[in-house]
């Protein structure tokens, strides 16, 4: 084991800074940026209330928050034989695959430029996902 | 005087140098750019969830009478109340949204790759506890939106084969939406998931100063 | 020096069964009772009136909301469903509104005189006999009677 692995990983004498102030001075930056967002959108946009819940109202459309509703579009197109798939597998097995990814993917070349395989079916998955939200949103 | 307790306390906790050692000195690459803050940045936004829930949470009743009554008290006549609702609302949209940038991130420059595998599973973990919190938060304004969202996704291990429908009846804390759905998510909400982000989370964190950030390429 | 690694393994296996007992007894009580209402908290079916037959267009089906008071969990709950219902003459046909694939509440769909779910397209026929789209199973059948010129009608589905 290692000490420190954040040392210079080919032996290179690679130019390290110190965490603090350097790199948390950039993390501060960045923070009071999104810290400025989050107030302003929540002062610029007032949060408004909807109808009590009723259990007995017809033709109410769920609409899930939109990080749900890549599945939940999938589900929509999805026949209902195979319906299993979006529910269940498709979470489980997803959720899985991507939780042992350092295992599938070991080879210990990090470059992007090196790894099209890796790339292509991260760019791949992330084009889809952000597709089945889109319409989602604008097609349900 | 305060120098002094700050001294009493160092001889018994020794803070200072594991504080000087783990933080002050920690060294990090050279070449970081801003897509090395996302993770900051989602750590930020669960901090900001964290302040702007208890404070919502010294008013909101987790009851089907009280819920949406007390949720327009808090959105209405509570002085800053919409801002505090707002920034619960709006740091929620944006954790997901930092999370998935510092996961593309890591995965673009291969960080999640030996020695860092564990990092990554803790990483994946947070990600679906946070997802949780999204689901769970949803419904306990117990408005329209929130009934018929719950509705659908409580449904939806229905589908497992043997076991569906009691995975959803232990969901829903009985044979419908009601007074038990709203408390088991209420207890969901502000309890137990917190408590196990906050041990991923730990994980998370204690691990990347150990291995440090992966050098950027 | 023996008798030194018997007593350790000993006092080592004292503590594991000490602490498993403790946290076996403690979560397993818990979890008990975090998942009795699964099956404790069922409803039990009321008789609701849903309206006069004479307001009752006759020959078609009409959404009824139904009001009524159940147990829900520690509370007196009031509970409220939508269904539809048709009286042709003898023959009463009530059906729960719930889709059975999701939970959504089905609308009355004119051009096909059956129902439609709003949230995935699912399609029933005037039967309540699924035909299209995600759902699994039929509409779930309400028990329906007649009394006082009431059309009355268990709010707990007939079990298929």
């Amino acid at each position: 084991m290692q000490d420190d692995v954040s040392a210079p990983e080919n032996g290179d004498t690679e130019k390290q800074m110190i965490f603090f102030p350097n790199f948390l001075f950039l993390e501060a930056i960045a923070a009071i940026i999104v810290f400025a967002g989050i107030v302003a959108l929540a002062v610029f946009i007032p949060m408004a209330m909807g109808d009590p819940a009723d259990p007995s109202a017809s033709a109410f459309k769920p609409k899930p928050e939109w990080y749900f509703m890549s599945a939940f579009y999938l589900l929509k197109l999805c026949p209902s034989s195979i319906e299993i798939v979006p529910t269940i597998i498709g979470p489980a097995v997803g959720g899985a695959l991507l939780m042992l990814m350092p295992f599938i993917d070991k080879h210990p070349e990090r470059s992007p430029k090196k790894r099209p395989i890796a790339m292509i079916l991260t760019a791949v998955i992330t084009v889809s996902v952000v597709g089945l939200t889109v319409a989602g949103i604008y097609l349900d | 005087m305060f120098g002094k307790i700050i001294d009493l306390l160092e001889e018994r906790f020794t803070f200072k140098k594991s504080l000087q050692e783990d933080v002050f000195e920690h060294k990090v690459p050279n070449k970081l750019n801003f897509t090395f803050c996302f993770g900051g940045l989602t750590f930020l936004m669960f901090l900001l969830l964290v302040a702007t829930g208890i404070a919502m949470l010294f008013f909101y009743v987790p009851t089907v009478d009280h819920a949406f009554t007390s949720v327009e008290y808090i959105t209405f006549d509570l002085p800053m109340g919409n801002v505090i609702r707002g920034v619960h609302h709006w740091s929620a949209n944006g954790i997901i949204v930092f999370i998935c940038l510092h996961m593309l991130r890591v995965v673009v420059y291969g960080a999640y790759k030996n020695p860092r595998e564990f990092h990554w599973i803790s990483g994946v973990l947070l990600f679906a506890v946070t997802l949780g919190f999204g689901f769970t938060g949803y419904l306990l304004p117990w408005d329209q939106k929130a009934y018929w969202a719950t509705n659908v996704g409580v449904l939806m291990p229905k589908g497992v084969p043997f076991i569906g429908d009691h995975i959803v009846s232990f969901l829903m804390g009985g044979s419908n939406i009601g007074a038990l759905t709203l408390s088991r998510f209420f207890a969901l909400h502000i309890a137990v998931l917190p408590l196990i982000t906050a041990v991923f989370l730990l994980a998370h964190f204690l691990m990347i100063r150990r291995t440090g950030v992966a050098r950027p390429l | 020096m023996a008798d030194e690694v018997s007593r350790r393994k000993f006092l080592t296996a004292g503590i594991g069964v000490i602490s498993g007992t403790i946290i076996v007894g403690l979560g397993g009580a818990a979890m008990v009772s975090i998942a009795a209402p699964a099956i404790t908290n069922k409803q039990q079916g009321k008789w609701v009136s849903a309206g006069n037959i004479a307001e009752l267009p006759p020959g078609q089906f009409s959404q009824v909301n139904l009001t009524y008071d159940a147990k829900d969990g520690w509370m007196d709950g009031k509970f409220k469903m939508l269904a539809y219902v048709k009286v042709e003459g003898e023959n009463i046909s009530a059906f729960s509104a719930t889709c059975s694939h999701l939970g959504c509440n089905v609308n009355y769909d004119e051009s096909t005189g059956g129902f439609k779910c709003p949230c995935h397209t699912g399609m029933y026929d005037k039967n309540g006999k699924n035909v299209s789209g995600p759902p699994p199973h039929p509409l779930k059948k309400l028990e329906a009677k007649i009394e006082d010129g009431k059309l009355m009608v268990n709010t707990l589905p007939k079990e298929a």
